[in-house]
């Protein structure tokens, strides 16, 4: 029994990482950029929904959407400074250019709101419960669930939406796209621009009962890369599996061993799924 | 005399000036901070340069030297510490653990390319940092101090390698090393080492079906490298007296080493330095001001309120990083304008 608690505890966490790595994979898909920044819009995005409730005592819940859009605009604001103009750059300008967004965000969070932990004592999806001998943590249930109606909104997008279906086709050729009328620029900046909400929301979700720090993107973020490894760069449905994976590998090391344990699991399953299949787990080429 | 003598020449005169007016820099700054400033500045410029060996003449580009330059500083304080034993004594094993972590790494992930690679590198980083800060042996997240000695004499002190009037024989010492990695990356280059490396840069998949053993390259290219960033880690450990996991075997400390290249001008032999010494003094000197350990003489006179002051009396609390914000944007400048680094200009100067 103890065995299926972790495994529900780790998919529960596993559809955050889920949503996040969708994120990550969609800017990798389109623009074959690696962010490094993606979880410093979700240390923002937790930023601003305590803010919210600190100022005008909104639920960090209710503050998603004003999440989403605030991170959208963000996601938006950063591909045209930086991100359009790194297009035809090296991969090394690339990475240099996101790690140089992840410090200086972290570092822009540090200098005006210090390394104190802040948390948002309760809102309203707080207390535990249980089903069939399964214990649940409301805000981590409430989390999970919403990141999977994101994750399901998002896909329903991409895949039934004009919109959507052109950014696939920029995603496998740009110039294909632009000859069939695509407006490339427009369909990398929504991409940012989704990507960045995307993890806006997982950061409103997570607000709820994890404690809001500078430096708390990168421990959700990096790992979402492994699941990014995982479903095969630049796959939004693999990322998602991938993200359920590694929710469930970090549990389960983390009950194995200690919790600071947790994250070597997923770093060490990168190694292992790039040495045995280097394109990713479910990628092609 | 042909142009080519003459350039010769200047490739020849141009460094031994410059390394004359850092072996003459401590004479004419005798305070500690401007030496620490520039030890500081060589240390990095070293590891840039080791760094430059991998990623500018291989091309494989790694965001995880920090492991190397832990190695060196762990080792050391962990023999100091325990058995009195500096790294006079210890550095050949410290290489050698350098050395097998090469291997072990380079191994596998040197079948990598690209993005796989590259994060690769970021994730066995990541690995360290958890391992070594929940490893009680290597003092956790708190680290391990290396106990002050009181030397009798200069032999005493020698032997401890702790100098504590003076900064000058930790200086002498950081400069050698780095005009030691400026050779060595020369050295290579112009070798056959440094043909082969270039063709696995350019074209790897070519250089193998030619027959080039492009494994055995990288990881002579890694090692070496590697080792330079340990014997940093000795002497940085020796220097500071104080190892711990986020300045030592962290993601930031690997980004650290190889943006130095990067801003220089990756590949390029004179680059890291360069960075090194743009990037070094700005933050070191910038965060000495914020946080007000020391006058510049212009403290009165530049914060007269404002704007200013509030920048100020946010950075000087605590967890202010103006410095590191800062930075960042350095990085992002840096990478969106010039990413072939600063000597992308001016090409003669290599």
């Amino acid at each position: 029994m103890i065995y299926a608690q972790v495994l529900v505890d780790g998919l529960v966490v596993g559809l955050i990482f889920a949503l996040v790595a969708m994120g990550l994979s969609l800017i990798y898909g389109v623009m074959n950029i690696v962010n490094f920044a993606h979880g410093e819009f979700m240390m923002l995005a937790m930023y601003l929904c305590y803010f919210l409730w600190a100022g005008f005592g909104l639920d960090p819940l209710g503050s998603a959407p004003v999440a989403a859009a605030a991170m959208f605009a963000l996601g938006v604001v950063v591909y045209r400074l930086v991100a359009r103009h790194l297009l035809e750059s090296s991969m090394i300008a690339q990475m240099f250019a996101t790690f140089g967004m992840l410090i200086f965000f972290q570092a822009f969070a540090n200098f005006l709101w210090k390394a104190d932990a802040r948390t948002i004592p309760d809102n309203w999806s707080t207390g535990h419960f249980a089903i069939g001998g399964l214990f649940f943590n409301g805000p981590e249930l409430v989390a999970g669930l919403g990141a999977l109606a994101t994750a399901g909104a998002l896909f329903w997008f991409i895949n039934r939406t004009e919109t959507g279906l052109a950014l696939q086709a920029v995603a496998e050729d740009p110039q294909v796209a632009r000859l069939l009328g695509v407006n490339t620029d427009r369909m990398y900046a929504l991409a940012w621009g989704l990507s960045a909400a995307t993890v806006g929301v997982a950061g409103a979700l997570l607000s709820t009962y994890l404690a809001i720090y500078p430096l708390v993107g990168a421990n959700w973020a990096l790992p979402a890369f492994v699941a990014v490894a995982i479903g095969g760069f630049g796959s939004i449905t693999g990322a998602f599996w991938g993200g359920l994976v590694i929710g469930v590998v970090q549990t389960a090391g983390g009950f194995l061993t200690s919790p600071s344990y947790k994250l070597l699991f997923v770093y060490v399953l990168y190694l292992v799924v790039v040495f045995v299949r280097p394109h990713g787990l479910l990628g092609k080429r | 005399m042909t142009s080519a003598t003459v350039s010769t020449r200047a490739a020849l005169v141009v460094p031994a000036l410059l390394v004359v007016a850092l072996a003459l820099y401590p004479l004419a700054f005798t305070l500690p901070f401007p030496r620490h400033i520039v030890i500081m500045a060589l240390l990095f410029a070293t590891m840039g340069t080791a760094w430059n060996i991998l990623g500018g003449l291989a091309g494989q580009v790694s965001f995880g030297h920090a492991l190397y330059f832990g190695i060196g500083a762990y080792t050391t304080a962990y023999f100091y510490k325990h058995y009195a034993l500096s790294s006079l004594v210890t550095w050949p094993l410290a290489l050698a653990i350098s050395a097998a972590a090469a291997a072990i790494i380079g191994l596998p992930t040197f079948r990598l390319r690209g993005h796989y690679f590259v994060l690769a590198s970021v994730f066995i980083m990541q690995a360290v940092y958890i391992v070594v800060s929940n490893w009680s042996t290597l003092g956790a997240a708190i680290g391990l101090e290396l106990p002050v000695h009181k030397a009798a004499d200069w032999v005493d002190a020698v032997w401890h390698l702790q100098f504590h009037g003076s900064k000058l024989p930790f200086y002498y010492a950081a400069l050698a090393l780095f005009v030691a990695a400026l050779v060595v990356f020369q050295w290579i280059r112009r070798s056959r080492l440094g043909l082969l490396l270039n063709a696995v840069r350019e074209e790897e998949d070519a250089a193998r079906s030619l027959g080039v053993d492009t494994m055995r390259y990288k990881l002579v290219a890694l090692v070496i490298s590697a080792a330079f960033t340990t014997l940093c880690g000795m002497f940085y450990a020796q220097y500071v007296l104080y190892v711990e996991p986020v300045s030592t075997t962290s993601l930031i400390v690997s980004v650290e080493i190889a943006f130095v290249a990067i801003f220089g001008g990756i590949g390029t032999l004179w680059g890291p330095a360069l960075g090194a010494f743009v990037i070094i003094p700005l933050t070191e000197l910038l965060r000495a001001y914020l946080s007000g350990r020391i006058a510049l003489g212009m403290a009165g006179s530049l914060v007269d309120g404002g704007v200013l002051d509030y920048l100020k009396y946010y950075a000087a609390g605590g967890g202010g990083q103006l410095d590191i914000l800062i930075y960042g944007l350095i990085i992002i400048l840096i990478a969106r304008f010039q990413p072939r680094g600063v000597l992308g200009f001016f090409r003669r100067l290599d």
